[in-house]
């Protein structure tokens, strides 16, 4: 089989370095340019951490200034508080469900519609119009649908399911299931959109080759396909623990936490704490676990994502 | 020549940017002299017709302008933690008994000078006693309440109950038979919204004040038991409403408003349990106008008011327990105290209580009464002037002044209602949160 030239990949690589020679040394207008991304950042995020550290460590209202110095109490505090467990394991379990249901649907809708031509582009427009949804309005409107005498309630009695009806956000038993499928409802088409872009990137010659070596449709997404998108895959695992760590208004404004706490996470917990407890100190500690959690997952991406591009 | 143009543009930019982005952080002018007439900000989440008190009390004092903010709650609390610190934040605020009062409390003058002076030395005997001191803090009157507001009623559709030949029920027993009839013509019967705290801890308060009246204050003290027997048969009853299906499924992810509030006013569900609050969107005229915006259906039904039903049968109903629904207060931070005074006793002692009165709320200054001129129907008459009658003989307060003591109280009620706590282990939760509590 005659190989067809493959047009080349440019990649920018420095000059090499040779030491005294080639690089001026930095003038200070160079920093000068970093100056308003690092307001930014050191200014709100990076002060903002610090300051919840300084708070964390204060049993504080958050009304006025701290003066009730406790060290790290607030810290051991967390540690015996079962709604903090009860929300972290929620929270674990939120990113751990919706990341495996959104990368396993996301993949299998992009390869569907790199498989079938017809109406690819209203399957494509489809599944991501939920991405660009408000939270506020996918929240209202799934609380609505999810009633006892809701749409989806009356879906199931229309198809002869009325054994299958529940109050879904208001049982303990389906709650927190619930709120993961509406959370998979808005966010799979953005995994979908990450796969199909990486899937148009992979050599049309590879498919094609493992099509003339026999490979079925299931093989060749099995086999050729998925470990292919490694780096795609990566990024999402990534980025949906992340935002699971960051999800609150979803669950806010479908259960608020309950029934009980049953369905609480680490971000709602915070706020209960810091704006209808008025314990802003341990909220701030709270906090500060958040962030030490984020900063795992951030570390853990950086070196997935150098080690991708070496 | 080009690298120096590229430097200069540089450092020009990003003194540029940096500096936008200070003066973003900056406080701005500050200091001005004031000139003209005084500008008072007021904030609050539900200040009530509030259009025509700054109306009418600018018509009276010329010289003070008054701008008022509106928040929703939540987002109320998170405004006024540094807008109470700040020169930038209200003159004269909102508060509500319990933690508003305990946090935000020592950010506000103390009003006895000014109200000495302005009101007279007597000025005090003219409120509700409970509306003063459920707004006090450490023995000083931190604000003064805007009207009394009170729970343990149930507001009920009469049209519906007429409709099906049904009485209003004075206990459980009684209730549930009502509810079956109710649910067999596919009506709710209890509408209520148990993702919300408060109402469930309102329902509470008012089973466990027919069952041992007053002694919820002593739990709430640290001075009784939540484990006490009482304690547990209350939590019970409160399982009750929803096994017996007094209250539907599905309550646990519905809130108080706008979804039961809503149920109810559209005639789908015959009762539901608020204070006297609800009066004016459920019996007057003007109120009705502004509910009906809430709802897609015709509002007309006649709503009418009763005691929440005894959980024992023969056991009384709970005594209404309230105070002042919510006050208002002046920051320590105004500079402009004596117009912001001027306004705050405006509002609970001058003319904003007959504008209170004129829109069925119950005043905090007993010698207003509450007009019943703007009734839907007749029969409400006595019903909002019984009301009245009871906010002078208050079993208690209706909020729990101890955040987490509050919470725990939420969470077991919740907990309870889900079916995911027996009512036992759920008031153990309860009493060891009350133990933490520093009092």
């Amino acid at each position: 089989m005659a190989t067809q030239a493959q047009p080349e990949i440019v990649v920018s690589t420095p000059p090499p370095e040779s030491p005294g020679k080639g690089r001026r040394p930095l003038a200070l207008s160079d920093y000068l340019w970093a100056m308003p991304a690092l307001i930014l950042v050191v200014g709100v995020i990076h002060a903002g951490i610090a300051a919840n550290v300084f708070y964390s460590l204060f049993d504080w209202s958050g009304v006025g200034s701290p003066t009730d110095f406790v060290g790290g109490a607030n810290y051991s505090k967390l540690l015996q508080d079962p709604v903090f467990w009860q929300a972290s394991r929620n929270t674990l379990a939120f990113a751990v469900a919706t990341v495996a249901i959104q990368l396993t649907l996301g993949l299998a809708l992009a390869i569907l519609v790199r498989t079938k031509v017809r109406l690819r582009g209203l399957l494509r427009t489809l599944v991501f119009v939920p991405v660009v949804l408000a939270p506020a309005v996918v929240a209202t409107s799934f609380r609505i649908l999810l009633t006892p005498d809701g749409g989806v309630n009356h879906l199931l009695q229309g198809l002869g399911l009325s054994g299958f009806d529940q109050a879904w956000l208001a049982d303990p038993k389906t709650a927190f299931g619930a709120i993961i499928l509406i959370n998979v409802w808005q966010y799979t088409g953005y995994s979908f959109l990450i796969y199909d872009a990486a899937i148009g990137q992979i050599d049309r010659s590879v498919l094609e080759a493992a099509r003339i070596d026999g490979a079925t449709t299931w093989q060749l997404s099995r086999t050729v396909v998925a470990p292919m998108l490694r780096g795609s895959h990566l990024v999402l695992i990534v980025l949906g623990f992340v935002s699971s760590l960051k999800m609150f208004d979803l669950v806010f404004l479908t259960t608020g936490g309950g029934p009980g706490t049953t369905t609480q996470v680490l971000t709602g917990y915070i706020y209960r704490q810091v704006i209808a407890q008025f314990h802003a100190g341990y909220g701030a500690a709270l906090s500060i676990v958040l962030v030490l959690a984020a900063l795992v997952f951030s570390i853990l991406q950086v070196r997935l994502s150098t080690s991708e591009s070496r | 020549m080009y690298r120096s143009a590229m430097r200069r543009a540089a450092v020009l930019t990003a003194i540029a940017l940096a500096a936008a982005g200070l003066a973003g952080c900056g406080s701005g002018s500050k200091g001005q002299a004031q000139s003209g007439p005084v500008a008072l900000t007021w904030w609050g989440w539900n200040a009530f017709d509030n259009v025509q008190a700054i109306k009418e009390f600018e018509a009276a004092n010329p010289q003070i302008k008054v701008t008022y903010k509106q928040y929703a709650y939540n987002d109320y609390v998170t405004a006024l933690r540094p807008g109470l610190s700040s020169d930038k934040g209200p003159d004269v605020f909102q508060v509500q008994p319990g933690d508003l009062t305990t946090n935000f409390g020592p950010l506000a003058v103390p009003v006895e000078d000014h109200a000495a002076k302005d009101l007279g030395k007597d000025w005090a005997s003219s409120f509700n006693p409970d509306g003063l001191s459920q707004l006090q803090l450490d023995q000083k009157q931190v604000a003064l309440p805007a009207y009394m507001s009170a729970a343990g009623l149930v507001y009920y559709n009469k049209k519906i109950l007429d409709q099906y030949g049904l009485g209003v029920p004075a206990d459980f027993d009684q209730w549930k038979k009502v509810c079956a009839t109710l649910k067999a013509r596919n009506v709710k019967c209890l509408a209520h919204g148990a993702k919300d705290a408060w109402v469930n801890t309102d329902v509470y308060l008012s089973l466990i004040n027919s069952i041992a009246p007053g002694k919820v204050y002593d739990a709430i003290a640290g001075k009784a038991s939540w484990t006490d027997p009482e304690f547990v048969t209350a939590m019970s009853a409160w399982s009750e409403l929803f096994t017996s299906g007094i209250i539907p499924a599905g309550a646990t992810a519905a809130t108080e408003y706008p979804d039961a509030q809503t149920t109810f006013l559209e005639d789908k569900a015959a009762f539901i349990a608020l204070g006297t609050w609800n009066t004016p969107a459920t019996m007057t005229k003007t109120g009705q106008v502004d509910a009906q915006k809430t709802v897609t259906k015709k509002i007309d039904g006649l709503f009418l008011s009763a005691p929440f039903p005894a959980p024992v049968t023969g056991d009384q109903p709970t005594r209404l327990f309230g105070g002042p629904d919510n006050g208002y207060a002046v920051s320590a931070k105004s500079s402009k105290q004596d117009a912001a005074f001027k306004f705050l006793e405006f509002l609970t002692a001058g003319d904003g209580q007959k504008i209170q009165a004129a829109g069925g709320n119950i005043p905090a200054i007993t010698s207003v009464k509450v007009a019943t001129t703007d009734v839907i129907d007749p029969s409400q008459v006595a019903d909002i002037e019984r009301q009245q009658q009871s906010l002078t003989s208050l079993i208690g307060p209706r909020q729990i002044p101890y955040s987490d003591l509050s919470t725990a109280l939420g969470d077991a009620l919740s907990a309870v209602a889900a079916g995911t706590s027996s009512p036992e282990d759920a008031l153990k939760k309860v009493e060891s949160a009350s133990k933490s509590v520093s009092r």
